[in-house]
Order: structure tokens, then C-alpha cells, then sequence
């Protein structure tokens, strides 16, 4: 008998998102039925209903403690708001400062705007590190579903938009861009430091 | 763990059909009692979560048996009900039961 391979994209995302205890057990039976005969679109049908009710159990089970390491996430969002407005506040003096610091270079750099972009560097560079934390802290209060909670904190920020400030150096569209872009790359980041930290740890056990 | 004072319909569905099967319980056989005596299709995902449900519950276990190369080499999981469960259902089955007696509308209406 010859294996019928059921959809791909199906089994991969039952591989990789579904939450629940007996995962193999359910994969197992679904591609057993399928190879039984039932079709492609019973299958996919089947997946997400899965997917679904897994979803249902992922809140019965990790609610409370996901949205305790949410809230928390958002504190460490919070507090990188009154930084970077102390920042943005200080941003003029952090110009000058810099400004005579690199001395006979100065000139050169104005000519190019390069010391407005070093000091946007040090804001963004401020905004990764906040963002890193909050993903760090996410990640580890919610141990058991590392990269439910970073995708939880992602689709947060994304419907919650923090007021945030930043140096204008470019247009209007690529700035919330590259805001959104280092927020997300900062909390992909943290997360997967703490993911890291996590494997290490298990593996020194074993 | 809060002690369970009720069973919803699916549950004691599931757990009855496990009853049935004896020591072959596992999702597709589960899913395919209950659609054969009640006519009711359960989505394997949703068979699979209510077990899982009903075993955080310690009302059923369960056990990793074979893998074959018909489910990608994946095992399959028993599940059984336990002492506790049994009870479980024994109890549903009374307080139904109270309530159905005496319900002129329901006499004779399985016959």
C-alpha cells in the first residue's frame, strides 16, 4: 500500500501551533483516517477545528499566567516610554555633546546629517534594549509556552500602540516602520534569549 | 485541582464511548462509537481536548501504545476511565435520572 501524504501546510502548522498533550497521538489519527480515504478538505477542516480547540485550551490552562507575563511586558513597554521621552528631552544636548566630542569631524558629518543619525542610533538602540527586555520577561514568566506569550505580546503591541516618540530623520511611513521594525526585532530578541537560557538549562540537567 | 461537580454533554459522551471500547480506546475509535449510537460527528481535535480536559480532572489515564507506518509512525494514546471517573459518570447518570422520572411529556418516548 502506498503512503498517501496528507496536505503539508496542514501538518505543519498542527506541528508547530497546536497546544495540547496528545499532539502526536492526534496527528497520528488524522493522517491514519486520511490514508483511509477521507479527503484533503476534511483533513484541513479537521486541522483547524483542532487548532481551535486547542487555542480553548491554551487560555483554560495558561490564561492567568499569560496575561500576568503580558502585563508584565507591558511594564518593562511602559517604563521604555519614559525613558525614551527623557531622551527625546535630551536628545538636543546629547547632539552638541556629541557634536564636540568627535571634534574635526563634525564638519564632515553634518554635511551628511551623520551626528542626527548617531543620535537616533543611541534612541533606537535604547528602544531594542526595552523591547528585548519585555520579550525576555514574557518569555520567561510564561516558561511553558515561550513563543505563545512573545506572539501574545507581538499581536498586543500591534492593537494597543504605544504614543511613542522618535527623531525624525526619515519620512513619516518608513518611521513608524523602522519604530515597529526594532520593536519587534527587540522582543524576537529577548524572547529568544530567554528560550536559550531555557534549553541550557534543561540540557545542564540531563 | 478543583473537584469536578458536573460533566457536560460531550464529556460524558466521551467517557461513556471509552467505557464501551474497553481497552480500545484511543481518538478515531472514540469519535466513530459516538457518531455510530448517537449520529453525532465529533472533530478528532475536539475528542482529543476533552480528554485532555478529563484527565487534568484524573477522571480518565492515559497510555502510549504502538506507532505504525499508516499514522506516520506516530503512536497511539489509550485512554481509560478511572475509579474516580466511573463514579463520575455513575453520579451524571442518577441526577439525570431524578430528573427525568416523573416528566409526564418523557414517559414511553424511547420505546
Amino acid at each position: 500500500m502506498t503512503f498517501r501524504r496528507p496536505p503539508r501546510v496542514a501538518t505543519w502548522l498542527l506541528k508547530h501551533l497546536l497546544y495540547g498533550r496528545h499532539k502526536e497521538s492526534l496527528m497520528g489519527d488524522l493522517i491514519q483516517l486520511h490514508q483511509d480515504g477521507r479527503s484533503s478538505g476534511w483533513y484541513w477542516r479537521q486541522v483547524l477545528t483542532a487548532l481551535l480547540a486547542g487555542f480553548g485550551d491554551a487560555v483554560r490552562t495558561l490564561g492567568i499566567s499569560l496575561a500576568m507575563s503580558l502585563c508584565a511586558a507591558w511594564g518593562a513597554i511602559l517604563l521604555w516610554r519614559e525613558l525614551n521621552a527623557l531622551f527625546i528631552r535630551n536628545s538636543g544636548d546629547l547632539y552638541w555633546f556629541l557634536r564636540d566630542a568627535l571634534g574635526s569631524f563634525a564638519p564632515a558629518l553634518d554635511g551628511t546629517n551623520g551626528i542626527l543619525v548617531l543620535v537616533w542610533l543611541v534612541g533606537a538602540f535604547l528602544r531594542v534594549l526595552c523591547f528585548a527586555a519585555s520579550g525576555w520577561i514574557v518569555a520567561r514568566l510564561h516558561p511553558r509556552q515561550q513563543r505563545i506569550a512573545i506572539t501574545a505580546l507581538i499581536v498586543s503591541l500591534l492593537v494597543w500602540s504605544v504614543p511613542w516618540q522618535q527623531i525624525r530623520i526619515v519620512g513619516a511611513e518608513l518611521q513608524s516602520l523602522t519604530h515597529y521594525g526594532s520593536a519587534l526585532a527587540g522582543i524576537l530578541v529577548g524572547g529568544w534569549l530567554a528560550m536559550a537560557r531555557g534549553s541550557g538549562r534543561k540540557l545542564a540537567r540531563t | 485541582m478543583s473537584k469536578r461537580t458536573y460533566l457536560s454533554q460531550t464529556e460524558l459522551m466521551i467517557m461513556l464511548a471509552i467505557m464501551r471500547l474497553g481497552r480500545n480506546g484511543y481518538g478515531i475509535p472514540i469519535a466513530q462509537e459516538i457518531a455510530a449510537r448517537t449520529g453525532r460527528e465529533l472533530a478528532i481535535g475536539v475528542v482529543y481536548s476533552t480528554l485532555w480536559r478529563l484527565e487534568d480532572d484524573a477522571l480518565v489515564r492515559s497510555e502510549v501504545g504502538e506507532s505504525t507506518a499508516a499514522r506516520g509512525g506516530r503512536a497511539k494514546t489509550y485512554f481509560q476511565l478511572t475509579a474516580k471517573g466511573v463514579k463520575q459518570v455513575r453520579e451524571a447518570r442518577q441526577s439525570l435520572q431524578q430528573l427525568w422520572d416523573g416528566i409526564p411529556q418523557l414517559k414511553g418516548s424511547l420505546t
